[in-house]
């Protein structure tokens, strides 16, 4: 297993990526949608995928003595630990934002705090229970599934945004006031409890997916 | 080595009929068929890459459907050129391949690269056709494998280099430990070193036998036009015929006395010609 894992990210993932998770530091950027600075990880990502595939990558792994499923396993670490750099690299910059720079938080939407990361947690899941199975009907295909996924990301963004906005429950949720640390932590919970049941589902259907595939 | 039995695969368009086969042990078998004739498909399918829809396949003894990944640990295998990671340098790819391969000869890899002129430095894109076909070739040798796959692996290469990959082969099978199975459109690379023969067409096997066998169960006849009667057209396997003169090929068997042709033995590619002009096809 370790292997393959390592094989991954040795050929699969460009180096560029661990450049490229440091924009989340435009998370200290004032009154701006926070999601952007996490969304370049999908940037690094597709870029890996798409040269993987140009580089031929489905036969260089089907001349390898590996069971499709720990393929799959692979594909999925690989995405889960780009996804957790990029909210590990996050995490500094969005102190720095709430601590020093944006003090008066954001004006266009969730501020940097554990509900933000929540979201984004969940909006992580939803990539990988989109894009992951879809890629393995094929084990080539990503186009597709990545717009689609994208897509579906940005809605469901835009759709959490203007439900913390305009629910009664805005001040507990949004904002850094210590009282409600506990329900962001919550929603912290709930993210990534969400994120790892999507990406579990997504890594069992893959595998349904994959086994089925021609190579 | 290895035993292919009743092997089937549909697809809309083209099946894998029914195909048995066994490789012995310590020899070369060649494995001939027109272009779509379904040997990259029986190869695919041999190494469960392509799920076949039904048949068994055994290597040394371990069912193909239950240690997969075992077999393939003891097998060399390669299905083309090496093309991939194109960009890389040979040595950053194959250091990433060689991992997960426990059997893998070091010293061996190395004599390999040596002989084939290749070099770890170089990148795989600037590697000639025939250079990439050698480093997929020593690559398949490096493991120490028992039993070599090789989808057309001396195509591409100039004559030199297909004679030196030959020797190879033999030197493999030399112990007698050692099996070989390679598909090919160049007949006249088996004639050189294959000590049986697989012929598939149309995803049918038509025949595996001997080398020796299948040369000497097979002749060319020619003659004039009129030579070619009701009788002997029944008889013959293929035929072509110009405005005068025919030439057919037909079993040895069936060629009797009265026939006023032109014998001569026939080359695997002359039986593979006209194994594809059949009269039932």
């Amino acid at each position: 297993m370790k292997n393959i894992i390592y094989k991954e990210l040795k050929l699969v993932i460009i180096p560029a990526t661990y450049l490229i998770v440091l924009l989340a530091a435009l998370i200290m950027i004032p009154n701006y949608p926070y999601l952007v600075g996490m969304s370049y990880c999908f940037l690094a990502l597709f870029i890996s995928f798409s040269t993987a595939q140009t580089n031929k990558d489905n036969e260089f792994t089907a001349s390898l003595p590996v069971p499709r499923k720990n393929i799959v396993l692979a594909k999925h670490v690989s995405f889960i630990t780009v996804e957790l750099l990029q909210i590990a690299v996050a995490i500094p910059f969005a102190l720095l934002s709430t601590l020093l720079i944006n003090k008066n938080g954001n004006l266009v939407g969730l501020d940097a705090n554990f509900t933000f990361f929540g979201v984004t947690f969940l909006c992580f899941g939803v990539i990988n229970i989109i894009v992951l199975p879809w890629f393995f009907r094929t084990g080539y295909k990503i186009g597709i599934p990545f717009l689609t996924a994208i897509f579906t990301y940005v809605i469901l963004y835009v759709c959490v945004e203007l439900a913390v906005q305009l629910s009664p429950l805005k001040a507990m949720l949004d904002g850094t006031a210590a009282q409600y640390i506990p329900y962001r932590i919550a929603v912290l919970f709930s993210g990534i409890a969400v994120y790892c049941a999507l990406t579990f589902i997504s890594y069992k259907r893959s595998v349904k997916n994959f086994e089925k595939v021609n190579l | 080595m290895l035993k292919v039995e009743n092997l089937c695969k549909n697809y809309e368009y083209f099946s894998i009929k029914n195909v048995s086969f066994e490789l012995p042990k310590g020899y070369i078998t060649g494995f001939i068929g027109a272009n779509g004739a379904g040997k990259t498909t029986t190869l695919k399918s041999i190494l469960n890459l392509v799920h076949p829809d039904s048949g068994k396949i055994t290597i040394a003894g371990k069912d193909m459907g239950v240690d997969e990944i075992a077999i393939k640990r003891e097998i060399g295998f390669m299905l083309g050129p090496v093309d991939y990671y194109a960009k890389s340098r040979i040595g950053k790819t194959v250091g990433v391949y060689k991992r997960f391969f426990p059997n893998w000869d070091e010293q061996a890899y190395k004599n390999y690269l040596d002989k084939f002129s290749l070099n770890e430095n170089k990148k795989i894109c600037e590697l000639s056709a025939g250079m990439k076909v050698k480093l997929g070739v020593a690559l398949a040798l490096s493991q120490n494998a028992k039993l070599l796959i090789l989808d057309e692996p001396t195509s591409g290469l100039d004559p030199v280099a297909r004679d030196e990959l030959l020797d190879v082969f033999r030197e493999i099978v030399e112990s007698g430990e050692r099996s070989v199975l390679f598909s090919t459109h160049i007949t006249s690379d088996l004639e050189k070193c294959a000590d049986f023969i697989i012929f598939i067409r149309n995803g049918e096997l038509i025949l595996n036998s001997a080398k020796d066998d299948i040369m000497e169960s097979h002749l060319l006849i020619s003659g004039r036009k009129d030579a070619l009667t009701q009788s002997l057209k029944e008889r013959v396997i293929g035929f072509k015929e110009t405005a005068y003169n025919f030439t057919a090929l037909i079993k040895t068997d069936n060629i009797i006395a009265d026939d006023e042709v032109i014998k001569e033995k026939p080359n695997l590619e002359d039986i593979m010609v006209y194994y594809n002009k059949e009269k039932s096809l």
